[in-house]
C-alpha cells in the first residue's frame, strides 16, 4: 500500500511497504486524526458541536499548527530580496513577498528592458539589473535570491548565488535536465545558505492538513490517484521587441521546454510525493496539438500514466485549450477519496466507510451527485472567533505561505519546507514525463535517477 | 444602463481555429471573470497569435490588481491595510499608491463626493456583505449609518515611504469603485509595453479604456460630420425612468426589465438599438435608448448609475447601490453620469462622485478638477435634462455627446 511514512532520508522509495493502520473509529483515534477533525468542524455553533462530542476533542484542539492568518514572523532584520525573473510568475511572488513585513525588496532581475521596467514602475528603491551576474556583483546588500526565470536558466543563477552566499528560493522544476536538477542539489548541500524548493503543496496549509488525513489513514487502502491542469491560455508571451521573442516564448522552445507535464506537472506530481513518500517506476507519455495550431511542436494536450512499484497508478491530463476544472490532484482510497485544487480541499466518505462522528458538524459542500467535506485550515481558531465560514479556501496565495517558510527558514532557522534534494527529485520525475510526452513512449525512473549526491 | 460599441465586426476566438500572421489587421477578443465581473479586451493588429498573447498578459494584469486590491479576500493587499494601517505604517507597491493618491485627489476636488473610505457605510446597508449578494438591504435607515467613521481625511498618505496609515481605528478603505478602473488602466500599460497600438478594454462595460482607434470600426450616420473610422465609438444607454420589478418579495426576482439584470456597459456586437425608440432589450422588453456617446482614443470612459443593482429599503421600495458619502444614504436625486478621463480609474472615481453630487455642482467643480476629467455628464433621476460639459463641439474626441445633440 502507499500510505507509508515518507523516508527523508536521499535514497527513494519504489519499494510497497505495508504499514499497520491506525484504527480510524472510537477512542483509538489518533491524534493526527483529531486535530484534523477539528481542523473540519464548520458549526458555527461551537458550543454544541463540544456538547456533542462530549468534549472529547477538546485536549486536542489545542495543537492547531496551520497559519491562517497572516503569520507572524520573527523580529529579525529585513531580509533583502533580489528577484530574478520579471515575467508573469516573478510578479505573482513580488506581490506576496511586499506583505511580509520582514522582508524588504532591493532588486530585480530581468533580461527583458521592457519587463524589468514595467516592474521597476511598481517598486519603491528598488534595482533593476538585466543579468543576474551583475546583480550578484552590485548589490551587495541582497541576502536572498528568488529565482523565478525560465527553467533551463536556473541553474547557472542557483549556482552563482549560493557561491556568492545568497539564501536561494528557487522555483521548480528546478532545471530541464537530470544533470541541472543534481548539480543545484549538489551545490545546496554543499552551502550553509537556506535553499528552498519552490514546490508549494508542502507550505499550503489545506495541502498540509489534508496530508494529515491522508496520512492518519482516512482514505483507507490507496485504489488510484489521478490529476488534472486544465486552464485556457496560448502559453504565448508578447515581446514588444522582437528579438526577445524566442527568449519570452521558451515553454514553446522543446530544446528546453519541458511542457505541460514538466512545467506544470512537476508541482503536482510533488503533491503525490510529498503525500505518498514513493517515486513512480515509470511514466507512459503522449500529446497532441488539439487548440493552438500556430507553428508550435510542444504539445497544448497531454496524458501521463504514471505506475508505481505497489502496482498504484496516478493519471495525468493537462490541457491549455479547456479551463473546466482547472487544477486539482485526487486520492482514492477504499475508504474516502481527497481532492485538493490549490486553495481548497476536499474530503469524500464512502458509504461503508466507517463514520468518526465530527463529520456531521462538517461543513459541506454538493459537486454534482457527491458531497464533499470541505477541508479547513486552522478550523479550530476561527471556530473560536467565529469565523469558520471564512476559512473555507486560502486567505493567501499558495506561494505566500511558501515564501513565508523560506524567510521563516532565513530568521529562524525553521526547517526548509521543501529542499533542493526533494525538489530535485519531483524535477526529474517531471522530465522524465516531459520525456514520455514527447516521445509517446514509457520512461523507466530507476533509483538511480533519482538518487542525488 | 449600457455602453455599446457601434458595430464592431469582431471576431470571437471561440473554438478551435488554425492561427496566422496576416497584413490585413485582424480581431481578438478575449473575455475573462475577474472583480465579480466580465472583462472584454479587444484587439487590432496584424499578428493574431501576438495579439492573443497580449491580451493574456493584460489579463494576468487585472487578475493581479484585483488579488492585491479585493476587499473580499482577507489575504489581499487592501485587506493587510484594512488590518492593520490603524496600528502602523503600511507599505504598498507603487501601482496602489499611485491609486490612493489618485482617490485622494478626487475626494478632496469632490468636496467628499467621492470617498473610498465608506466599505464600513456600505456594509451597514447590506451592500459589502453576502446579504447584498442577494440584494437585501437593510432599509433606508441603516443602523449606525450615521456613525460609522467614514472620510479620507483620516487617511495619510507618505510617498517618501509610498505607505499608508490610518489616523483612527475603524477606518477602512474598499476601492470598489476604482479597482476595475485601475485594472484596466494596468492592462492597457501592458498592452502599449508590448507595442499593441489599437485595443478597446472594459470591465463590467461600466469601465472603458480606449487605446489608439479603431481601423475596423462601423461608421453608422449617427454623429454627421465626425471622423467616426479612427476612433472607438461607445454608446452609453440611457437608465430606467424608474425601478421596475415585478417580485414582491425580492429584488432579485424577474422584472419587465429589471436593470440589474443588464450589465452596466459595452457590448461587441454589429447591431446598436434604434436612437429614436430604444432598442429590445432582454426578454422582449422595451429599453431606453442611448444616453449618450462618446468617440474614445487614448482615453477613458468610466460610467456610474445607482440601478446597476438594487437594494430594497425597509418599505420595499427599491434603492440604489450607492451611497453618498455626503448624505449617508443611497443616491436618489442622480440616475446615471459618466466620465472620460486620461485613465480609467479617474473617470470611475469622478463618475462615481457625480452620483453623489448635485448636477449643478459639476461646472465648477470640473473647472478644480483640471484636464483629467476631458468630459462629463449627469442625467438627473426623472428628468429628461442631462447636464454636459465642458461644451464639446462635435467632431472632437474623448468628448460626451448626449442624445440630445445628436444629429439623426
Amino acid at each position: 500500500m502507499l500510505n507509508t511514512p515518507r523516508s527523508d532520508s536521499n535514497t527513494p522509495q519504489h519499494s510497497s511497504e505495508h504499514t499497520p493502520r491506525a484504527h480510524p473509529q472510537g477512542a483509538g483515534i489518533d491524534q493526527v486524526t483529531s486535530e484534523s477533525a477539528q481542523a473540519l468542524i464548520a458549526a458555527m455553533d461551537r458550543r454544541g458541536f463540544l456538547a456533542a462530542t462530549g468534549g472529547s476533542l477538546v485536549a486536542l484542539s489545542l495543537l492547531p499548527h496551520l497559519g491562517f492568518a497572516a503569520p507572524m514572523l520573527s523580529n529579525a532584520d529585513p531580509v533583502s530580496i533580489a528577484l530574478v525573473g520579471a515575467g508573469r510568475h516573478g510578479r505573482a511572488l513580488i506581490d506576496e513577498l511586499q506583505k511580509l513585513e520582514n522582508v524588504k525588496i532591493v532588486a530585480v532581475c530581468d533580461t527583458d528592458q521592457v519587463r524589468l521596467d514595467a516592474l521597476k514602475r511598481r517598486l519603491k528603491d528598488v534595482t533593476g539589473y538585466l543579468s543576474h551576474a551583475e546583480l550578484i556583483e552590485k548589490a551587495k546588500d541582497v541576502t536572498a535570491v528568488v529565482v523565478a526565470t525560465p527553467t533551463h536558466t536556473h541553474k547557472q543563477i542557483v549556482l552563482d548565488a549560493i557561491a556568492a552566499g545568497k539564501h536561494v528560493f528557487c522555483e521548480a522544476p528546478l532545471a530541464n535536465t537530470v544533470d541541472d536538477c543534481k548539480a543545484i542539489a549538489k551545490a545546496a548541500s554543499g552551502s550553509k545558505m537556506v535553499f528552498q524548493s519552490g514546490l508549494y503543496a508542502r507550505s499550503n496549509p489545506v495541502y498540509k492538513l489534508a496530508r494529515s488525513f491522508f496520512r492518519s489513514d482516512s482514505v483507507r487502502d490507496m485504489i488510484c490517484m489521478r490529476a488534472q491542469n486544465f486552464r485556457k491560455q496560448t502559453w504565448r508571451f508578447p515581446s514588444a521587441d522582437p528579438s526577445k521573442d524566442k527568449d519570452n516564448n521558451w515553454r514553446l522552445n522543446p530544446e528546453v521546454s519541458l511542457g505541460i507535464a514538466g512545467e506544470l506537472g512537476t508541482h503536482q506530481f510533488d503533491v503525490f510525493n510529498y503525500y505518498t513518500g514513493k517515486y513512480p517506476a515509470s511514466v507512459w507519455g503522449h500529446g497532441a496539438i488539439r487548440m493552438y495550431d500556430d507553428g508550435r511542436t510542444i504539445a497544448d494536450t497531454v496524458h501521463c500514466d504514471f505506475q508505481y512499484a505497489d502496482k498504484a497508478m496516478l493519471s495525468y491530463v493537462g490541457s491549455l485549450g479547456n479551463s473546466y476544472e482547472g487544477r486539482h490532484e485526487v486520492f482514492h482510497g477504499s475508504n474516502a477519496a481527497i481532492k485538493l485544487a490549490w486553495s481548497h480541499g476536499w474530503l469524500f466518505k464512502e458509504s461503508d466507510a466507517p463514520t468518526q462522528g465530527w463529520e456531521v458538524y462538517a461543513n459541506r459542500q454538493q459537486f454534482h451527485n457527491d458531497e464533499g467535506i470541505t477541508l479547513i485550515a486552522d478550523a479550530t481558531k476561527l471556530a473560536s472567533q467565529g469565523k469558520l465560514k471564512d476559512g473555507v479556501g486560502l486567505p493567501y496565495s499558495p506561494q505566500y505561505y511558501a515564501l513565508v517558510d523560506f524567510v521563516a527558514s532565513i530568521n529562524d532557522g525553521k526547517a526548509v519546507a521543501c529542499s533542493a534534494d526533494e525538489g530535485a527529485r519531483c524535477s526529474i520525475i517531471g522530465i522524465c514525463a516531459a520525456e514520455a510526452v514527447a516521445g509517446g513512449k514509457e520512461v523507466k525512473i530507476t533509483d538511480e535517477l533519482l538518487r542525488i549526491a | 444602463m449600457g455602453l455599446e460599441l457601434l458595430a464592431l465586426a469582431a471576431r470571437s476566438r471561440c473554438g478551435k481555429a488554425m492561427i496566422l500572421s496576416s497584413p490585413i489587421p485582424v480581431t481578438v477578443v478575449s473575455a475573462f471573470e475577474a472583480m465579480r465581473c466580465r472583462f472584454e479586451f479587444v484587439l487590432v493588429g496584424a499578428d493574431e497569435p501576438f495579439l492573443l498573447a497580449a491580451a493574456e498578459e493584460a489579463q494576468a494584469e487585472v487578475t493581479a490588481c484585483e488579488a492585491r486590491l479585493s476587499a473580499f479576500s482577507p489575504g489581499s493587499l487592501l485587506s493587510c491595510v484594512n488590518r492593520e494601517a490603524a496600528e502602523r505604517w503600511v507599505a504598498v507597491d507603487m501601482d496602489t499608491f499611485s491609486l490612493l493618491l489618485l482617490a485622494m485627489r478626487v475626494w478632496k476636488v469632490s468636496g467628499g463626493g467621492f470617498d473610498p473610505t465608506i466599505g464600513p457605510l456600505l456594509r451597514s446597508w447590506g451592500l459589502r456583505s453576502r446579504s447584498s449578494e442577494s440584494g437585501k438591504g437593510k432599509g433606508d435607515n441603516a443602523e449606525g449609518a450615521d456613525d460609522i467613521p467614514v472620510g479620507m481625511n483620516y487617511v495619510e498618505l507618505d510617498e517618501a515611504r509610498c505607505a499608508v496609515r490610518f489616523l483612527r481605528p475603524g477606518i477602512e478603505l474598499d476601492l470598489g469603485g476604482i479597482a476595475k478602473g485601475h485594472g484596466l488602466d494596468l492592462a492597457a500599460a501592458s498592452l502599449r509595453d508590448n507595442g499593441v497600438t489599437s485595443a478597446l478594454l472594459h470591465g463590467g462595460t461600466s469601465s472603458v479604456v480606449a487605446i489608439g482607434s479603431s481601423s475596423t470600426a462601423y461608421e453608422p450616420a449617427i454623429l454627421q460630420g465626425t471622423e467616426t473610422s479612427r476612433v472607438w465609438r461607445v454608446q452609453v444607454a440611457a437608465p430606467p425612468e424608474t425601478y421596475v420589478t415585478t417580485s414582491s418579495d425580492s429584488p432579485t426576482g424577474p422584472s419587465e426589465w429589471d436593470p440589474r439584470h443588464e450589465d452596466l456597459g459595452i457590448e461587441v456586437s454589429s447591431v446598436h438599438h434604434s436612437a429614436e425608440d430604444g432598442g429590445e432589450g432582454r426578454g422582449g422588453s422595451v429599453r431606453p435608448g442611448p444616453l449618450c456617446y462618446v468617440d474614445l482614443s487614448g482615453a477613458a470612459l468610466g460610467v456610474s448609475a445607482p440601478h446597476g443593482r438594487l437594494v430594497r429599503g425597509d418599505k420595499g421600495e427599491l434603492l440604489g447601490h450607492i451611497i453618498s458619502p455626503l448624505t449617508r444614504r443611497p443616491v436618489m436625486s442622480v440616475a446615471a453620469a459618466a466620465a472620460v478621463c486620461d485613465t480609467a480609474a479617474e473617470a470611475d472615481a469622478w463618475s462615481t462622485a457625480m452620483v453623489a453630487l448635485d448636477g449643478s455642482q459639476m461646472p465648477t467643480i470640473a473647472q478644480s478638477a483640471g484636464p483629467p476629467l476631458r468630459s462629463w455628464l449627469v442625467r438627473p433621476r426623472g428628468e429628461r435634462g442631462t447636464v454636459v460639459g465642458p461644451d464639446c463641439p462635435p467632431g472632437q474626441r474623448n468628448r460626451l455627446y448626449s442624445y440630445s445633440e445628436v444629429v439623426i
